[in-house]
């Protein structure tokens, strides 16, 4: 079994890094070349599948549902991102987002191997399953977002500057980084709600209120509101553009802090 | 010998070269009040949107010289448009050649090797001689940059790629737009590139629209585009709803103004906005560029990033500059090689006439009057005898004049030893020998 787990492990994370380089090939060629989205795109979804089958077996082995450990939610989280920019990327140039998506998800792998602990499970154990399981998911959308939005300033910031063609990585339409966002947002926005609500709830149940409690929690809520109000002003105000590229990137950043709050107290033995 | 003055991208920006801009439909008109105002024997004015330059020659033979024509075309441009003389630049004898064949080789365009810069040459050339501003000389100069032009296409692979403005301007819309099926290209007036940007636009499966000072040609324009055609008055509906716009009119102001455009921007709810200002003076006001979801490319950023993608034809580059420098000797050394043809025919007449004289002065002595075949013989053997002494001092004259090692005041010197020495100016000065049809 142990020799199955490092396998998948591995062949998961090489998948992933084969995956960063030939996007990020991709990208840099300025003409169309015989290399073509769909090897890089594949792998990264072989990616997925090895890194699927080392979570479940992960969590057999382990003998605790997946959630309830670190190293087994922060390879959801890439786990996620990875699914959702696959099916999302398809006919949509976005090959120096593919590579983005790829490394962060091997990072993401790599620094889940020193987060194997086992820490004590939550007392209410459905609240916390659903809590952690819409974060993560919500999450991991949501940090695909941040990056599509990252990218849609750069694009445009190179655009704006006639910084293109020829010039660097070719990076996706703004158009099509705009309505990536526009669809994650939608994906993600629910799912990090519920995992808001249930999350107050926990709150409110805790014996203790830690001052990393707190801060994890009025971070992840300003998150929540800005990401909330973007997508309502780009649904019923139709704001396309830069200005809600940069909220969304803004929201991203402040999900990404709590998941690092998270590893790094994990990390430095719970002292955050 | 020509002279080459004028100013193009690399000596100016879009705001100078502007200022100097002609419209198509006054170049004849132009042409001809710079050809009496610049006294030029010949000129021709090419105006595209990365250049103006006048290409003139002098009277052949005469004493104005290509450099002096020079001064006065640079006098007469800065009284068009005042502080330009500090941009405009002047290319005379050999190094004005070569400037001509670089220009229709494409090795001067701001997107080297781009196909339009030959075409636009033809045409002013072609304007030119309708106006009856082309002689022998400028005929000659332009009928060998075109085969220069073409021989460097066939050598080189420097058109290989079919990068132009019009093509980056395409591949622009798509790092904006991805896919531009359903997309609203709005295309202002009838400028050749613009038209070739719609078309590919169009050809993309974007809905191209155009529009017109007036509807009958925006009609003409849009019947060949297979768009939709649309007034003036409709162009600010067309802002709103437009995800490019494509301009290049020759109004000689802004016709995109800034006021008129932040009227429609809060009906565009920050959709992005791609406009190509093709026109040289330009359409679009620049200070729009400075708003939020609008791409905003004049001429020079185009050319700048066109030139980004082309960076495999700077290699080929250099092969194109030997090939112009190898023709532009081998057009001076057949200039210098004709320049020696008066001449040798003169030499000859003086030597063919003065046997002859001298013959019929001999006859006339005669006891025996000699029969006409006779006489003809006679004056037979004497033609021979005038080849076969002038022979060789011909080849050695053809020869140093093709050489390159010597210089024009060398052919020079030794057509004056020539003439010094046989006495033949005053034969010249009687009988002039045509340029064009002498043969000796």
């Amino acid at each position: 079994m142990g020799a199955i787990l490092w396998t998948s492990f591995l062949l998961s994370g090489g998948s992933y890094l084969t995956a960063c380089i030939l996007f990020f090939t991709l990208a840099r060629q300025r003409r169309a070349t015989r290399l073509g989205p769909k090897w890089p795109a594949r792998l990264l979804g072989l990616g997925a599948a090895l890194q699927l089958v080392y979570l479940v077996l992960f969590s057999v082995v382990d003998r605790r549902c997946p959630v309830y450990s670190l190293h087994t939610a922060l390879g959801i989280v890439s786990l996620v991102g990875v699914v959702t920019y696959v099916v999302l990327s398809r006919g949509r140039r976005l090959e120096a987002l593919g590579g983005f998506v790829a490394a962060s998800a091997a990072i993401f792998m790599v620094t889940a191997i020193s987060l194997a602990g086992r820490p004590p499970e939550p007392n209410d154990r459905w609240l916390m399953a659903i809590h952690i399981t819409s974060n993560l998911l919500g999450g991991g959308v949501l940090l695909i977002a941040g990056c599509a939005a990252a990218f849609y300033l750069w694009n445009e910031y190179r655009l704006r500057h006639r910084r293109v063609l020829g010039q660097g990585t070719r990076l996706p339409p703004l158009e099509s980084l705009d309505g990536v966002v526009h669809r994650l947002l939608w994906i993600g926005v629910p799912l990090l709600t519920i995992g808001m609500l249930t999350g107050r709830l926990a709150l409110r149940r805790l014996d203790v209120v830690t001052v990393g409690d707190k801060t994890r929690a009025a971070l992840s809520t300003a998150s929540w509101l800005l990401l909330l109000v973007v997508l309502a002003l780009r649904q019923f105000a139709r704001w396309r553009g830069r200005r809600p590229a940069l909220v969304t990137l803004v929201g991203a950043v402040g999900i990404f802090t709590i998941i690092a709050l998270y590893v790094g107290r994990a990390l430095l033995g719970g002292a955050l | 010998m020509i002279v080459v003055v004028g100013l193009s991208h690399r000596s100016a920006p879009v705001e100078i070269r502007e200022r100097l801009a002609v419209a198509p439909t006054e170049l004849a008109q132009r042409v001809a009040e710079l050809k009496q105002r610049t006294r030029a024997s010949e000129l021709v004015l090419l105006g595209t949107c990365n250049r103006v330059e006048v290409i003139a020659a002098p009277q052949p033979g005469g004493r104005d010289t290509p450099g002096a024509l020079g001064g006065r075309v640079i006098d007469e441009l800065e009284a068009t448009a005042p502080n330009v003389r500090s941009h405009l630049y002047m290319h005379d004898e050999r190094a004005g050649l070569e400037h001509l064949f670089r220009v229709a080789s494409s090795l001067d365009s701001l997107v080297v090797g781009e196909p339009q810069i030959l075409g636009q040459l033809k045409d002013a050339f072609t304007c030119a001689r309708a106006s009856g501003a082309v002689g022998p000389s400028l005929n000659r100069a332009f009928e060998h940059a075109f085969r220069v032009a073409k021989r460097v296409r066939s050598e080189t692979s420097l058109g290989a790629g079919q990068v132009s403005i019009p093509t980056v301007a395409v591949d622009l819309a798509r790092e904006i737009f991805s896919e531009l099926r359903g997309h609203k290209v709005v295309l202002v007036g009838t400028g050749e590139m613009a038209t070739l940007v719609a078309t590919l636009l169009g050809k993309a499966g974007a809905h191209v629209v155009v529009v017109g000072r007036t509807l009958d040609r925006a009609r003409e324009v849009a019947q060949k585009l297979g768009a939709e055609p649309r007034s003036w008055d409709d162009f600010p509906t067309l802002l709103v709803e437009a995800d490019i716009v494509v301009s290049s009119t020759s109004a000689p102001g802004y016709v995109v103004t800034l006021d008129q455009f932040a009227q429609t921007r809060k009906q565009r709810h920050g959709r992005n906005l791609l406009l190509v200002d093709l026109a040289v003076p330009r359409d679009i006001d620049p200070r729009i560029a400075d708003l939020h979801g609008v791409f905003l490319y004049n001429v020079d950023n185009l050319a700048q990033v066109a030139d980004a993608a082309v960076s495999d034809r700077r290699r080929e580059a250099d092969k194109a500059i030997a090939i112009v420098g190898e023709e532009t000797d081998g057009f001076l050394r057949r200039l210098h090689a004709e320049r020696i043809t008066p001449t040798l025919v003169t030499l000859r007449e003086h030597f063919r006439s003065a046997l002859a004289a001298e013959l019929e002065r001999s006859l006339r002595g005669h006891r025996t009057p000699l029969d006409d075949k006779q006489k003809e013989s006679l004056h037979k053997a004497l033609a021979t005898a005038v080849e076969k002494i002038l022979h060789a001092p011909t080849e050695r004259l053809r020869a140093w004049a093709k050489d390159d090692n010597f210089g024009d005041w060398h052919t020079d010197l030794l057509l004056a030893a020539v003439e010094e020495l046989f006495d033949l100016r005053e034969s010249q000065s009687q009988e002039p020998v045509s340029h064009e049809s002498s043969h000796p």
